[in-house]
């Protein structure tokens, strides 16, 4: 075999190693966003309640809560910017990062506001890291799949900082960046504004009012007379960190069902590449077999002719 | 008669839905329980156990973690960060973590491996 095809074939061999890698790679993160997108609708029934019995809580409270008042100064915000922990998703994390630069942009630009930075993910982490750029906190190590435990860390971290006087670096806002997963094709970059919270109190059902009766007729939401115990006061308070830790949750949760995705979609387009890849290559290697077959043929019937011309000749 | 519905949701997942006819919890002020036309309430759970009894079947018992109780004509919601259902408890890994918590724990602790022992355990006879 000619040096030439030795070359090819060694190619080939080296592109097919390659695609086996990526397709086994995409048929992993295909099956993890089913995972992903399971546990997303999982939650779902915790978030309705959650949600209704902070409304409820909310109801019966008087003034404002420390967590849903509006900003005070609005001098700083802080962001959670949540990115991969691994690579070859495409540009997941890079998306997430970029749109929190363009966050970091709009708050210095149009209200002058510092932006401090909280990371998830190491892509993330490396992408500050490697400019030199101050991290508030970070977290690694379970972007793929995330547990509430690894977000209750992330919520406390946010509360405290919004809790903190603002002379003291404390943050007037708190923003997520994540990738919200819609389906497989289709995963967005978002930017939520998680504090201060933003507390919708839902118009009750009218199963639930009829204690109070039912001339309700005003549009106003009625709720029944609840005992709290120990107060409408405590249960709100209680209930708004849930509300925060829940937040972060369903966003890490997105964010690791839209990174499987993209990990999919990426590795998908390696292994077409790959095999188009083989396909050229093995037309080439054809080609350089064939011209080496036709070179041998040639000197063969050369070699022949002259040993015929000078049998001839003699 | 009037039955309970109740719903007990977890974050992870919906973890129990249906009729019964008492429902025992402890919020912070103290063990209450629940029989059908009880007022509305709303309240936070003390981590501990729980006892639901459905209207068919046996009673269940469960270990509830940071939860909260929701109570409003018939319909009762109990919210919690983590449900262990008393099947979901291994007694002897129960036992073994009480023990421990017992050795060096903090108080908490031992309230913790006490509860989800009882839970796993059932009613003493």
């Amino acid at each position: 075999m000619g040096a030439q095809q030795r070359v090819f074939r060694r190619r080939i061999r080296s592109v097919q190693a390659t695609k086996k890698i990526t397709t086994a790679m995409e048929l992993i993160a295909s099956s993890r966003i089913v995972k992903a997108q399971q546990q997303v609708t999982a939650t779902e029934p915790y978030s309705f309640e959650l949600m209704r019995a902070v409304g409820l809580a909310a109801s019966h409270t008087k003034g404002k809560h420390p967590l849903t008042a509006k900003a005070r100064l609005e001098e700083r915000a802080a962001m959670l910017v949540i990115t991969a922990d691994r690579g070859l998703a495409g540009a997941y994390s890079m998306n997430a990062i970029k749109e929190g630069e363009a966050l970091i942009e709009l708050m210095r630009g149009e209200r002058q506001m510092e932006v401090v930075p909280f990371i998830v993910g190491r892509k993330g982490l490396g992408f500050y890291k490697f400019r030199e750029r101050e991290v508030a906190d970070s977290w690694t190590g379970f972007t793929d799949a995330p547990t509430y435990e690894d977000a209750k860390p992330i919520a406390k971290a946010l509360l405290d900082r919004f809790l903190m006087k603002t002379e003291d670096g404390g943050a007037d806002e708190i923003h997520i960046v994540f990738t919200r997963y819609f389906n497989r094709a289709r995963q967005e970059v978002q930017v939520l504004r998680i504090l201060p919270l933003e507390v919708v109190e839902e118009v009750v059902d009218t199963s639930a009012s009829n204690i109070t009766g039912g001339d309700n007729a005003g549009g106003t939401p009625v709720w029944p007379l609840y005992d709290f115990e120990p107060s409408a006061e405590e249960v709100l308070d209680a209930l708004l960190p849930k509300y925060v830790e829940y937040l972060v949750y369903a966003a890490l949760l997105q964010s690791a069902a839209s990174e499987h995705a993209a990990r999919q979609r990426a590795m998908k387009s390696a292994t077409d590449n790959a095999d188009e890849l083989m396909k050229t290559l093995t037309r080439q290697a054809n080609q350089a077999r064939q011209a080496e077959i036709t070179q041998e043929i040639s000197e063969i019937v050369g070699g022949a002719d002259a040993l015929a011309s000078a049998t001839a000749g003699s | 008669m009037a039955v309970l519905s109740v719903a007990l949701v977890s974050t992870l997942r919906n973890v129990w839905e249906g009729e019964a006819s008492l429902v025992v919890l402890r919020t912070l002020d103290g063990e209450t329980g629940i029989m059908p036309g009880h007022s509305p309430l709303m309240g936070m759970l003390a981590d501990g156990p729980i006892l639901i009894r459905p209207v068919q079947g046996d009673d269940m018992r469960a270990y509830i973690h940071e939860g909260f109780v929701t109570v409003d004509s018939d319909r009762v919601i109990l919210l919690a960060e983590t449900v262990e259902l008393a099947s979901e408890i291994d007694v002897r890994q129960a036992e073994d973590e009480l023990a421990a918590a017992r050795e060096q724990g903090t108080e908490t602790e031992v309230r913790k491996a006490e509860g989800r022992l009882q839970v796993a355990v059932g009613p003493r006879h």
